[in-house]
């Protein structure tokens, strides 16, 4: 098993259409400014490397850095971190309250199976996630997504927009396209799959291929 | 995959070979030759065996060659495994098309058993004969009056058919069936899947116009995308009703991935059912009692659902659990509020639920079950209250004091159970909606004329009303699945 970093993976399933975050790599902090002034602050600094699948528990994430020296801080602490072995993702700091996961997997039984649910940091507590088989229905994918507990959080919620449900339909389906065109992918996890204004926007994603 | 005509002589034969009939009532051979007795199959009836005895006054052959040629399709295999595979040409010379094998020690019994039961399939194939089983506990198929089976009752005739991979779970459906009379149309223990697959099974169910609706108990499926391909074409022409036994750990895959170690075997497995379009159901009793409403009640129009109750308390506690359904407490229109007034006391509900208030005299009941239906704005009806004047009856009947008046009055109120049962039953028919009725009496007095005339009729009088509004639930959501 081989796992894409996080800004290969999301390389890979942007040109299936998926909408990312902006985000160049850096390999130290002169690079990392150069980055975050083509970008504009706010922005996120994190470690990157296929080795690299846990960065949370690393602590190799860096959110809502404001300026060059916050940035240049940051960059600081993640190299303490990485050691040797580092590259840095800089990307655009995305704004938004809800948290959705999506992703792809190939099941035993069933084969190609989409996931849906609800993402950040308590996925695995709520286990609020639905699943298709595909290649499937639009209507398939609807019902997938209104199947959810928290449908509620697809509405207006805490003055933030109606997530568009167009456009997270054409997400998912950019996963499992991606899935699909590529035989050697086993699993595909986009999380979180941020709402930003009523837009999904894949802000973390992991592939990993056979 | 298998076509519907090629599994017809399992369901369907013309005549029946019992292969290692017994005289000796403990062993299956003797079993499956008196099941299939006793149920008067509909066509002749052969059986082997070598000292050619008369069994239960079947004269057996020595020989399966003795056996005339063309008079049986099907054969009901009770001998021990090894020696199968070696009948089978002689079965396929005297015209035999389909055989159960009953006997275990096949794939279920580790590598030994898995290349035997190779060696069987390569054999049937070779043959031309196809095999259900092997170690399953057999075949019924009321239409064809057939019980060719080793251990439960046979049901009455009806529309529910099963496949099952557990041989006790279909037992427990047929037992259901025969206490409810709510009949049974085809029933196989699948055993091994070793030659038909669940799938095969489900496309047979689908493209029978003996089956309305289907009961599969599923525990492991050796193609999934086969099986949800059969499911849902199933699905998409009748009921499926879904039983899933045990479950596996999910793959290695689990430790990398959030979407791996997410996808419990089990969540995949309801999605995939939702996703065909069956129903997935906890437990045999309920997956049953929503066969039964499947096999009965006319599909509904609309959500909208009123409940006519005597019993103030069953109307609450049946309202809170419409609300957690996607199922609408109708509220009642003027003009239908206006109509019940004529035949109710002033003291009656004026909502929905429409309790009576006890203010119901010889009449009213069939005639509030009417003006109800009647009505564009009812869906579908649950009646609460049935055999509350049966039981009555039966404190009369059975009281140390009955007299010519109680007697009088125990009798008049078990003629209304009758007529209240029926004019449910005519209401079904007439206005072509879902009438549920529910009574714990239907278990505590099976025979109050209230559940027992639902009962005579094949019409399920729901144990509880909060399975009467699951079940309810499910053929609204199914008939609006239907219309969309």
């Amino acid at each position: 098993m081989i796992s894409l970093s996080e800004f290969a993976s999301k390389r890979l399933l942007n040109e299936y259409g998926l909408p990312i975050t902006k985000e160049f790599l850096a390999k130290d902090a002169e690079e990392a400014v150069k980055v975050a002034n083509s970008l504009g602050y706010p922005v996120v600094a994190k470690l990157c490397g296929e080795t690299i699948q846990h960065k949370t528990e690393l602590n190799g994430v860096r959110l809502n850095l404001q300026n060059r020296t916050e940035l240049e801080v940051a960059i600081a602490e993640l190299e303490d971190i990485s050691g040797d072995n580092h590259e840095f993702l800089i990307a655009e700091q995305v704004h938004g309250k809800r948290e959705f996961i999506a992703g792809y997997h190939i099941d035993d039984d069933f084969g190609p199976v989409l996931m849906f649910g609800l993402g950040g940091i308590f996925t695995e507590v709520l286990s609020d996630v639905n699943f298709r088989l595909i290649p499937c229905e639009r209507y398939d994918m609807e019902l997938m997504i209104n199947e959810i507990k928290s449908t509620r959080l697809l509405g207006s919620f805490r003055g933030e927009e109606e997530v568009s449900l167009q456009d997270l339909i054409l997400a998912l389906e950019s996963i499992a396209a991606c899935g699909l065109g590529n035989p050697d992918i086993l699993s595909i996890d986009v999380n979180p799959l941020i709402i930003s204004k009523s837009k999904p926007v894949a802000v973390d994603a992991l592939v990993v291929k056979s | 995959m298998k076509t519907i005509r090629e599994l017809e002589s399992l369901f369907n034969p013309k005549g029946v070979v019992v292969i290692g009939a017994s005289t000796h009532p403990g062993k299956f051979g003797f079993v499956a030759l008196h099941n299939i007795l006793s149920a008067e199959f509909r066509g002749p009836v052969y059986a082997t065996n070598p000292q050619k005895p008369k069994i239960l006054g079947i004269q057996t052959h020595e020989k399966i060659l003795d056996i005339p040629v063309g008079k049986a399709d099907f054969a009901m295999i009770c001998i021990s495994p090894d020696k199968i595979i070696d009948v089978l040409p002689e079965l396929a010379q005297i015209g035999i098309k389909t055989a159960f094998v009953v006997s275990g020690g096949f794939s279920e019994t580790g590598a030994k058993g898995q290349a035997l039961e190779r060696q069987l399939i390569a054999k049937a194939d070779e043959c031309g004969i196809l095999v259900a089983g092997p170690n399953g506990q057999g075949i019924v198929s009321t239409p064809a009056n057939l019980c060719s089976q080793i251990v439960s009752p046979y049901p009455p005739r009806g529309n529910v058919s099963i496949a099952s991979q557990s041989g006790n779970i279909l037992s427990a459906i047929m037992n259901l069936s025969r206490v409810s009379n709510v009949g049974i149309a085809r029933a196989i223990s699948i055993g091994n899947q070793g030659h038909i697959s669940l799938a095969d099974y489900l496309d047979y169910f689908s493209q029978d116009s003996e089956t309305a609706v289907a009961i599969i108990y599923v525990e492991g499926i050796p193609d999934g995308r086969k099986f949800y391909e059969s499911l849902r074409t199933t699905a998409s022409k009748k009921p499926v009703i879904v039983i899933r036994g045990g479950s596996t750990e999910s793959g290695a895959l689990a430790a990398a991935s959030h979407t791996g170690s997410l996808a419990s075997d089990h969540s995949i497995f309801a999605a995939m059912v939702k996703q065909a379009g069956a129903i997935l159901v906890e437990g045999v009793q309920n997956a049953f009692e929503l066969a039964a409403t499947f096999s009965v009640q006319p599909l509904p129009n609309g959500k909208n659902v009123v409940v006519m109750t005597t019993a103030g308390g069953w109307g609450v506690l049946t309202a809170d659990a419409i609300a957690n359904t996607s199922l609408t407490l109708v509220p009642l229109p003027d003009d239908l509020k206006d109509s019940i007034d004529s035949l109710l006391p002033p003291r009656w509900s004026k909502n929905n639920p429409v309790d009576l208030a006890g203010g119901e005299t010889r009449d009213t009941i069939p005639d509030l079950l009417s003006l109800l239906l009647e009505h564009e704005c009812v869906d579908s009806l649950i009646f609460l209250g049935l055999g509350i004047q049966g039981n009555v009856a039966r404190s009369y009947f059975e009281s140390p004091y009955a007299n010519e008046g109680t007697d009088r009055m125990a009798k008049f109120h078990a003629t209304q159970e009758e007529r209240y049962a029926m004019s449910i039953i005519t209401a079904i028919n007439k206005y072509g909606k879902p009438v549920l009725a529910s009574s714990e009496l239907s278990i505590a007095d099976p025979s109050n004329l209230g559940p027992k005339t639902l009962r005579d009729h094949g019409v399920l009088c729901y144990r509880s009303p909060l399975i009467a509004v699951q079940c309810l639930s499910h053929i609204t959501n199914f008939a609006a699945i239907r219309n969309s």
